[in-house]
């Protein structure tokens, strides 16, 4: 069985390595995209458990991203990374398909404890959109 | 701005305008014609005082030879008034005439003179009783009023007949004592005739008393010489007063206007009983009054225009202004928006690196280092921003402290290229610099800090195009450095917006590259308030080239 696969894009290198050095610290096995064109190739090759995404990304950002990811798969959760805190970037960001967003600047431990899944072969994809990851079912109800 | 907001607004401009002007111009014209009015009101009222005055000379003169005439002892009637017309300059000709119809004198058989002769032709028909002698001696009360007439006519006009009252009382009580001396009881009958002949004014002024009808005539020149004592001798400018016969010709005329050829009559009255058909009127050349509007109303059209033009211009520029504030205010927001996202890049890293080395995360000693490292290169990205913003506040303000040390400008740049590329090691950095030092007047900081924008520019907006170019070229007046990369370039239309506050080519709500739009905005302030300049041209081979001139030796 493999591991729980995430992946990463985020242009900036330094969040981009941080975010790396974060997950792998977990045990997670993260595959990272340093532009949206190249989060969008990764993710037709390859299957992902998880999508973290930034919005602002040079050739194609997040919301593009988002949007190409939810074409060819509507399970897979995306979480957005985001700045601007604005109530219409996470409207936005959750219209085209996005579960969760998390606003920067955000601590390891904010991002973990959302949506680690407490078995990591139980893990299913979260249906409720548009909805913080906090309230979901198995969080609260498992 | 939407096209339809622009034309709408400037509907609401234009068309409160044109109907100002409208209603102005009517007003102007309305205001024109009452003034115009009142000024021929005003003329008129003038030309009747002076007929009023006339007709009371008149007067004075008719009662005069008619109390003369009234008087006369019957006996000797020729000779008396030969007497007369000899002394009184105001008598032309005088005539006897029996009750019969015969004429005494002159006699029409021999007539001593000429003028005799011509006097007996003149009133022919008078004389030979075709024509009535009509006119009793006492007038029938005043011509009734003209519509024109106001306060100021009817009192004039009441004086008139006060005067002419009192004429006649004197006439009445001369008939008395002539009655009582003469003990005659005989009606006195007699009057004044205008008459015309040969196309001029005679006037006859005659009585009848004892079986004679007897009367003279009046020098009709010298009488008119006499009134015209009455017309104004000083007229204001572009004004004329005449006296106007029957025929139209004006007999004579105050004031220097040449009425043959500009006159024009703005306003007549009748001069009275006594001139039949003659006029006084007032002359105008200049066009002040009544005619040539045309003039005017170009004045008034260019001055409206004027008002239009002045009014849209205004307009214009007002909608100009708020369209400006409009789009720095977006612009601000927008500014407020990419500060705060490009601040909270670092902090973000910064934060999750020092979280991760809290939570004993990372083992690998090296990791750790370079993790720090991190944190501190973070730590001197936001200090750049932060200065980069309070910069820009300051400029903003007019206050800027600065700190010119002479220096090396070679050094200088191979230390903050140094600097920054150990900061941001992604970026790899081609110096193209003279051996010899290049020594410049200028602020430090302020060098460092325009270099790292066009860096970080060239970083941020042409990233993985290969390395950026940075050179240095030293003229007589000027130093250029550029920095140059491989990019995109900039579009034309957006070449010189670049350096606009917060202008970013890519300011949607999805924009691909972080950035506050301040960078190069600022670059270029402070390079001009060294006397140099920030400029942009396209690089030769593709890419972007941005320069920075130092004015040498140059201290502001």
């Amino acid at each position: 069985m493999s591991r729980f696969r995430i992946l990463v894009a985020e242009d900036d290198p330094s969040i981009r390595t941080g975010l790396i050095a974060t997950l792998e610290s977990e045990g997670y096995e993260v595959d990272a995209a340093k532009d949206g064109a190249a989060a969008v190739r990764l993710f037709g090759r390859e299957k992902f458990d998880l999508v973290l995404l930034d919005i602002m990304m040079p050739e194609l950002n997040g919301y593009d991203v988002c949007r190409e990811i939810r074409k060819k798969d509507a399970r897979t959760p995306v979480i957005m990374l985001t700045a601007k805190g604005e109530e219409i970037d996470k409207v936005l960001g959750l219209e085209l398909g996005a579960d969760d967003y998390v606003t920067k600047p955000f601590g390891i431990h904010e991002l973990l404890a959302g949506w680690r899944p407490p078995f990591e072969d139980r893990w299913s994809p979260p249906i409720t959109r548009g909805r913080s990851l906090n309230g979901f079912p198995w969080a609260t109800g498992w | 701005m939407k096209r339809h907001v622009v034309i709408l607004c400037w509907l609401l401009v234009l068309v409160p305008t044109i109907l100002v002007g409208t209603v102005a111009l009517r007003l102007i014209r309305f205001e024109q014609e009452r003034i115009r009015m009142a000024a021929l009101n005003s003329y008129r009222s003038e030309l009747q005082t002076i007929s009023d005055n006339m007709m009371l000379a008149i007067d004075d003169v008719k009662a005069k030879m008619l109390d003369g005439l009234s008087k006369l002892d019957t006996g000797s009637l020729p000779s008396t008034l030969i007497e007369w017309e000899k002394f009184n300059p105001l008598i032309r000709n005088v005539f006897v005439l029996q009750s019969g119809g015969t004429m005494i004198h002159p006699d029409p058989e021999r007539a001593a003179s000429r003028e005799e002769k011509t006097f007996l032709m003149r009133y022919d028909a008078l004389f030979q009783g075709r024509q009535e002698w009509s006119k009793p001696l006492m007038e029938q009360g005043a011509a009734p009023p003209s519509p024109a007439d106001n306060a100021i006519l009817s009192r004039s006009t009441r004086v008139r007949q006060e005067m002419k009252g009192l004429g006649d009382i004197s006439l009445a009580q001369s008939k008395r004592t002539d009655a009582d001396l003469a003990g005659e009881a005989s009606t006195i009958a007699g009057g004044w005739i205008p008459w015309f002949a040969d196309n001029q004014l005679h006037l006859l002024i005659w009585t009848e008393r004892s079986g004679y009808r007897y009367g003279l005539e009046l020098e009709t020149m010298a009488l008119l010489s006499r009134l015209i004592g009455y017309m104004p001798g000083e007229t204001s400018t572009g004004i004329s007063y005449g006296l106007v016969d029957g025929e139209g010709t004006v007999i004579h005329q105050t004031g220097s206007l040449d009425l043959s050829e500009a006159g024009k009559k703005v306003v007549s009255i009748p001069a009275g009983d006594f001139l039949p058909h003659w006029e006084l009127a007032i002359f105008n050349g200049t066009g002040a009054l009544g005619g040539d509007s045309t003039l005017r109303y170009l004045m008034y059209g260019l001055l409206l225009l004027g008002l239009l033009i002045a009014s849209a211009a205004g307009g214009s520029m007002l909608m100009i202004q708020a369209h400006r504030s409009r789009r720095d205010a977006v612009r601000k927001t927008s500014f407020v928006s990419n500060v705060s996202h490009e601040l909270k890049t670092p902090l973000t890293s910064i934060r999750m690196y020092a979280e991760l080395l809290e939570d004993d995360r990372v083992s690998d000693e090296e990791k750790k280092k370079k993790y720090l490292g991190t944190i501190v290169s973070e730590t001197h990205r936001l200090t750049r921003l932060v200065n980069n913003v309070l910069d820009f506040s300051r400029l903003e303000q007019d206050r800027m402290p600065y700190d010119q040390t002479t220096f090396d400008a070679v050094a200088a740049i191979r230390e903050i290229t140094d600097t920054y590329s150990v900061h941001l090691g992604n970026v790899e950095i081609h110096l193209d610099l003279p051996t010899a030092p290049v020594v410049i007047t200028y602020d430090r900081d302020v060098l460092e800090q325009i270099l790292v924008n066009l860096l970080e520019n060239a970083r941020k907006y042409a990233p993985g195009s290969g390395p950026v170019d940075v050179a240095l070229k030293d003229h007589p007046a000027y130093v250029h450095i550029s920095v140059m990369d491989r990019g995109a370039g900039i579009a034309r239309k957006h070449q010189k917006k670049i350096f606009d506050n917060f202008y970013r080519i890519d300011d949607s709500l999805t924009a691909r590259s972080p950035g506050s739009g301040l960078g190069l905005s600022i670059s270029r302030r402070l390079a001009r308030l060294f006397g140099g300049d920030v400029v942009y041209a396209p690089r030769t081979g593709g890419g972007s080239e941005f320069t920075l001139h130092i004015a040498k030796g140059k201290t502001s």
